[in-house]
């Protein structure tokens, strides 16, 4: 039996004042505090159970902002999202995985059942609970103007960071991002789910990020630092496993992706891990060629959001479902 | 990668290393590449690397 569907929201893009790592946190902060209190398609932001408004807390070292950090509005294992960077490497340095730490960049990583913050460099950063680790989100100094676009669900969160004129983007998620789908409690943790994390490393994310592996790719995993990756908590565990997306057709082009009757087809998208079947990536779906961003409407109901490569030429797609 | 690859690959992002603990379960205690980095076994479930005056370098957790 699947769990409940997630619903994603999309909350109002906010602009970098510059390209420098606390100016990104703070852009970031801008859009997701507490006072947020609405979407932009003028939905209310529900804290609480049922709704998909994070609560988000931002660090701050003698005033210089070093992390933010998110609660979710339900869910029973305590997981928490954390964005972290600073201009210098602390004491002690944070724990990574796969990645190494740099100053001047951003960072994500997730914790469940988690404590209280403890601090964004400790090795466990939320006292208590099972610690991905950090990877890299894009670079130092990305190209400016960078902006950030994010989308809250019950259970994830998903990250577009524009850089530079042109469209181009970086990406990252976190969350319960995978139902198992199987029925097995052996397939998912004590509440049936599977989380983790995938940024798309220091490479932006290519127009044809779903047949791409490795780099400039989407919920895909590779070995080395920098790379795209893609990890999830294995069940009951605070190891970690390679994970990848599932990739169904190799090239989708907008025609192939619309019906005769002109309709746009959203396919599921399933996940595998490095030695076992993952799961479905819920409300995801894959869907026809689009821009970041982008709101997709049927008869003029919104039917989600589009994560792609560029808010301004059309690549390959994942619909987040609204 | 295995767990040894992945050490060793952060070994050599950080040439001043010269200790590295690691967790006893992921069942490494030398760096054949690294002969000259001395591997202690750890009870945390993370791996760190130390320069020769014992000062940490980086702090990282294991893809399983």
């Amino acid at each position: 039996m699947s769990l409940a569907a997630l619903n994603h929201r999309k909350l109002t893009t906010a602009v970098s004042a510059s390209n420098g790592i606390v100016d990104m946190l703070n852009a970031i902060w801008a859009a997701v505090q507490p006072t947020v209190t609405t979407y932009v398609d003028g939905t209310t932001r529900v804290f609480t159970p049922g709704g998909t408004g994070w609560t988000w807390s931002r660090y701050q070292n003698a005033g210089v902002t070093e992390a933010v950090y998110a609660s979710p509005p339900s869910g029973s294992l305590a997981q928490r999202i954390i964005i972290a960077g600073a201009t210098t490497t602390p004491s002690p340095s944070p724990t990574m995985i796969i990645d190494t730490y740099l100053a001047n960049r951003l960072h994500i990583g997730i914790n469940k059942n988690s404590g209280s913050f403890n601090a964004w460099n400790a090795a466990l950063p939320f006292t208590s609970g099972q610690w991905s680790g950090y990877v890299q989100i894009g670079t130092n100094s990305p190209t400016a103007p960078v902006s950030f676009i994010i989308f809250e669900s019950e259970e994830t969160i998903q990250i577009g960071m524009t850089t530079g004129s042109t469209g181009q983007m970086y990406g990252a998620g976190a969350g319960a991002l995978v139902d198992p789908d199987t029925g097995d409690a052996v397939d998912g943790e004590s509440d049936g789910r599977i989380y983790g994390m995938w940024t798309g490393g220091s490479s932006v994310l290519s127009q044809t990020m779903l047949t791409n592996t490795v780099v400039n790719t989407f919920m895909w995993h590779g070995g080395s630092a920098t790379n795209a990756h893609f990890l999830t908590f294995t069940p009951n565990s605070a190891t970690m496993v390679a994970t990848l997306r599932e990739i169904v057709i190799t090239s989708q082009t907008a025609a192939n992706r619309t019906t005769r009757a002109g309709r746009f087809p959203a396919s599921v998208m399933y996940a595998t891990c490095v030695a076992n079947w993952c799961g479905r990536i819920r409300e995801f779906r894959l869907i026809r060629a689009a821009t970041f961003g982008q709101r997709v409407d049927s008869a003029g109901v919104n039917k989600g959001y589009v994560f792609a490569s560029s808010t301004t030429t059309p690549g390959d797609s994942v619909l987040m479902e609204y | 990668m295995t767990y040894l690859e992945q050490i060793e690959q952060y070994v050599a992002y950080y040439p001043a290393t010269a200790f590295a603990s690691v967790p006893a379960s992921c069942g490494v205690t030398q760096l054949p590449a690294y002969p000259g980095v001395d591997v202690h076994v750890w009870a945390e479930d993370y791996c760190e690397l130390a320069d020769g005056t014992g000062a940490e370098i980086a702090r990282f957790r294991l893809v399983g």
